[in-house]
Parts: structure tokens; C-alpha cells; sequence
């Protein structure tokens, strides 16, 4: 009887019972940031703004002993708000960002209607390639604190038709995911890749 | 972005699936996923949270007519995730061009995040899952009887967690009611049950599951064949906030679990003060639980 009462209790045992290991976890978290730049002209406009490490980093949800693989752009939205006194109905914009001095640009003459001052973000759907690899390599950089140089990105542009005041807040938000892996302590039953640390 | 959804989920997979985990690994995986694909990524979860909570809830069909019983129970179930469990059709979120849709891993599937080539050299990214055959859950309950051929299983558990989170709290009651004690020498133990169970952890996660069935059972020497037939529903409410200042917006979904018919199978086995059983159920969700009931 005391065997039959052992080896239940050994059953139960084993039921409740679980053992852990680390796991290799590959992560992917958002890094999203918005720039404004303050339009108060007519006819053509530039306007810049910086993007510091410390900004980045700020918005980087990333544990200490996490491994950033990488760093992807996954997209850039504009959206622009209406400043009292504005007059000009339709704005044509491009935007940039600067490596070492000089423009590298992300979108070209982009045309958004000025509508209201509660608009929506608008997607960019013709991104320049050699801009989305600049960006992507200065976040990167920031991230993996190889460069802490700001970046520095910009907008040009005038209205649609040319030479209207223009009185708007454009909001510059650049979607970026990291990449990143861990090890993870869990239970045996979860599956994934053996730690080799 | 450390928003309630992710707290939710990863306090569910601590209490349950990983306790080595901490929030914040598990929030990451979330992290990409909002409405529509935070639903479908999350709903096998759901399902098999659903029927583990409705397992376990009884191991034989015989209740006396009269005498006091008391037992105490540790029941360990198993969810068993399916290959269409560990996937879904996931599109891009907005902002990314341009739109796709295809087959990315749910919080089940492979850990490997799956990443889509955009326009201009872009990137979308989602992320991988936890690559779990099997979602294990245990609890603890105590039945009491029994009058009138009635007895009272309750499931209980709570616990203070942090200020992020807050208190968990498990509670579970059911009731169940010999059927055979009104047909004199009916060659099996029949009986009716119904359970309701609520978990609760902070504002965060609000779950709840009702079952009502028929069991019925015989017993040969030390063993107990016993099988029901049920209809259950469980829900979990995700509610979280998502964005930052004020393009912050509050998202909130219920995971319906997706079973509603259940057949259960099993047998027990009785040394002494000890039962220890085992069965499988049988549905959309299927689920095995394995028991050890120590009373008299």
C-alpha cells in the first residue's frame, strides 16, 4: 500500500513539477518618432529639426542584456495642421534627411490638401531608397550608440498653386522597428532556439 | 510603448506558461500587433485559456446521497495548440505601403519574427510567438458534500501582485447533483453540473467561463471510468491604451474561446485518501488535465 501511495504522489510530483532553461527570443519593438516643423511663409520653405541619440534612445524599449540585430524604416507619415491665417489650399512637399551636410531625400513632391487642423497622418507611398537606408543607418546608429551625431531631417516644399501664404504645423513621424535578442529563462515545454551564451 | 495589452499578456504567460519571463520580453512581441492583428494573434490564447479553466472540474459522476466528503485538488490541464493555432493572416498595420497580408506566427507560433520588404527599402516586421505545442495550466480546488446527493467544487487563488498590474484573483464555484439517486439500481452514476469562473488581474484582464453539463461514471475495483457532455462559453476582455500623448486611444477586444460543445473521456484511479485521474476532452479546443484529488 505505502508503494501505491509512493508512486502517486511521485505522479503527482512530476505533474507539478517543471524544469527551465534559456531560450534565444527574437524581439521586435516599434521605435516611432514626431518631429514638427513650423511652416510660416509664402511661397517656397525649408524647415529642419533634430533628432538627438537622446531622443531615440528615450523612445527605445529595449532590456540591458537584449542584442540589437537591426534597425528597419518601416514607414514615414506627414501630417500637416492648419495655423490661423493660412491661405493656401494645397502644399507640395519633399522631405530629406541630412548626411554630412547634404540633403539625401526621402519623398519628393508629395501634394497634401490643407484641410483642418484635426487631419489624419497620410502615408508616403513613393519613399526614395537611398533616404530610407540613410535614416534607417542613422537610427541604427543611435541605437547601437555607434554615431551619436543628430539627425537632421527636413522638409521643403510650396503651395499648390506657388506663392500662397502658407501658416501650417507639419508633423513628421518616422516608424522604425528594432530588432533584438534574448535570453530568455522560461519553462522546458516553450519551444524556440537553445541559448548558447 | 508599454501599454496594458502587454502588461495583460505578459502577466497571463507569467502566471501560466513562463514565470522566468519577465513583462517586459514578453510586452516586445506584442508590441507590433494593435486591433484587428492583436485579436488574431492573441486569440489561441483565449481558446485555450477558455478550456483549460473549463477542465478538471470533476472525475467521477458518483455523489452520495448523504454523508460529509471533503477533498482538496490539484488539477495540471493542457491546451494542445494545433497547427492552424499557430498561425494567422495578418495585413500590415497603416503607414506601411504598400498594404500585404500573409501567414504570420499567432502567440503560439514559430519565434522567428517574419519581416515584409515595402516600398523604398521598408521594412514591416512581425513579430514571432513562444512555439508552444501545449498551453499547461494548474489550479487548485476543493469539493465539499454532500446533501441531497448535491456537492460544492470551488476554485480559488489570489494573490498581490505589483502597482503596475494589480491583485489576481481566481475564484471559481460549481455545483453538481446526482441524477441516478432518483433511478433505483441505474447501472451508472449520473450527474448535472454547472460552473462559473471568474479571473481577475487589475483593470488589465477580466476573464470568465460558464459550463453546464452531464456526467456520468462507473466504478470497477479501484478504477473509475467516467465521461461527460458539456456546453461552455469563456471570454477574456484585453482592454489597453495605445499610442503616446495625445495620439493615445483606448483598444479594447474581447477572445471568445472557441469552444461549446465538449465530450470528455477518462479514468480514476482510488488508493486509499487518494485519487488520481486523468481524461481528454474532446473539441474545437482540445485539452487533457491530469488530477490529484486527496479527500475522503
Amino acid at each position: 500500500m505505502n508503494k501505491r501511495i509512493g508512486l502517486v504522489l511521485l505522479a503527482g510530483a512530476a505533474l507539478l513539477m517543471s524544469g527551465c532553461q534559456k531560450k534565444l527570443f527574437h524581439f521586435v519593438v516599434p521605435l516611432n518618432k514626431v518631429k514638427t516643423i513650423a511652416i510660416n511663409n509664402t511661397g517656397e520653405f525649408a524647415g529642419y529639426e533634430k533628432i538627438t541619440a537622446r531622443d531615440i534612445r528615450a523612445a527605445l524599449d529595449v532590456p540591458e542584456d537584449g542584442t540589437i540585430t537591426g534597425v528597419d524604416l518601416e514607414s514615414v507619415q506627414i501630417r500637416v495642421r492648419l495655423v490661423e491665417g493660412n491661405v493656401a489650399t494645397w502644399v507640395k512637399l519633399s522631405g530629406f534627411v541630412l548626411d554630412q551636410g547634404k540633403p539625401v531625400q526621402l519623398f519628393e513632391d508629395k501634394s497634401v490638401p490643407l484641410s483642418g487642423v484635426d487631419t489624419k497622418y497620410i502615408g508616403l507611398n513613393a519613399l526614395i531608397a537611398r533616404g530610407v537606408e540613410k535614416l534607417a543607418g542613422k537610427i541604427n546608429d543611435h541605437v547601437k550608440k555607434v554615431n551619436d551625431a543628430d539627425i537632421e531631417i527636413g522638409l521643403t516644399g510650396n503651395s499648390d498653386p506657388a506663392g500662397q501664404l502658407i501658416k501650417v504645423e507639419i508633423d513628421f513621424k518616422i516608424n522604425a522597428t528594432v530588432k533584438y535578442d534574448q535570453c530568455v529563462e522560461v519553462f522546458d515545454f516553450i519551444g524556440g532556439e537553445d541559448c548558447t551564451e | 510603448m508599454h501599454n496594458s495589452l502587454m502588461r495583460w499578456l505578459g502577466l497571463v504567460m507569467i502566471l501560466i506558461v513562463a514565470p522566468g519571463i519577465a513583462a517586459q520580453d514578453l510586452q516586445d512581441y506584442l508590441s507590433r500587433y494593435l486591433g484587428d492583428n492583436g485579436k488574431k494573434y492573441l486569440q489561441p490564447l483565449g481558446d485555450a485559456f477558455g478550456a483549460n479553466l473549463n477542465s478538471g472540474l470533476y472525475h467521477t459522476a458518483h455523489i452520495p446521497r448523504v454523508g460529509l466528503h471533503v477533498g482538496v485538488e490539484v488539477v495540471a490541464t493542457g491546451a494542445l495548440i494545433s497547427d492552424a493555432q499557430r498561425s494567422f493572416t495578418a495585413t500590415t498595420e497603416e503607414g506601411f505601403e504598400p498594404k500585404k497580408s500573409l501567414e504570420v506566427p499567432t502567440v503560439f507560433g514559430d519565434t522567428a519574427p517574419v519581416a515584409v520588404p515595402g516600398q523604398g527599402g521598408t521594412v514591416y516586421n512581425f513579430p514571432g510567438g513562444y512555439d508552444l505545442s501545449v498551453m499547461p495550466l494548474a489550479m487548485p480546488q476543493i469539493t465539499i458534500g454532500s446533501l441531497l446527493g448535491s456537492e460544492v467544487t470551488l476554485r480559488y487563488a489570489a494573490a498581490e501582485l505589483n502597482e503596475e498590474v494589480g491583485d489576481l484573483s481566481l475564484l471559481g464555484i460549481g455545483f453538481r447533483h446526482s441524477l441516478s439517486q432518483y433511478i433505483p439500481l441505474f447501472p451508472v452514476d449520473v450527474a448535472a453540473a454547472v460552473f462559473y469562473q471568474t479571473l481577475t488581474v487589475g483593470d488589465i484582464l477580466d476573464a470568465k467561463t460558464r459550463v453546464i453539463g452531464l456526467s456520468a461514471s462507473k466504478t470497477f475495483n479501484l478504477f473509475t471510468l467516467y465521461g461527460g457532455l458539456s456546453h461552455e462559453n469563456s471570454v477574456m476582455e484585453a482592454s489597453y491604451e495605445h499610442g503616446e500623448g495625445e495620439e493615445a486611444e483606448t483598444i479594447s477586444f474581447d477572445l471568445e474561446g472557441a469552444n461549446s460543445v465538449r465530450l470528455t473521456l477518462g479514468a480514476t484511479l482510488k488508493l486509499a485518501i487518494f485519487q488520481l485521474h486523468a481524461d481528454y476532452s474532446f473539441a474545437a479546443q482540445q485539452s487533457a488535465c491530469l488530477g490529484l484529488y486527496i479527500g475522503l
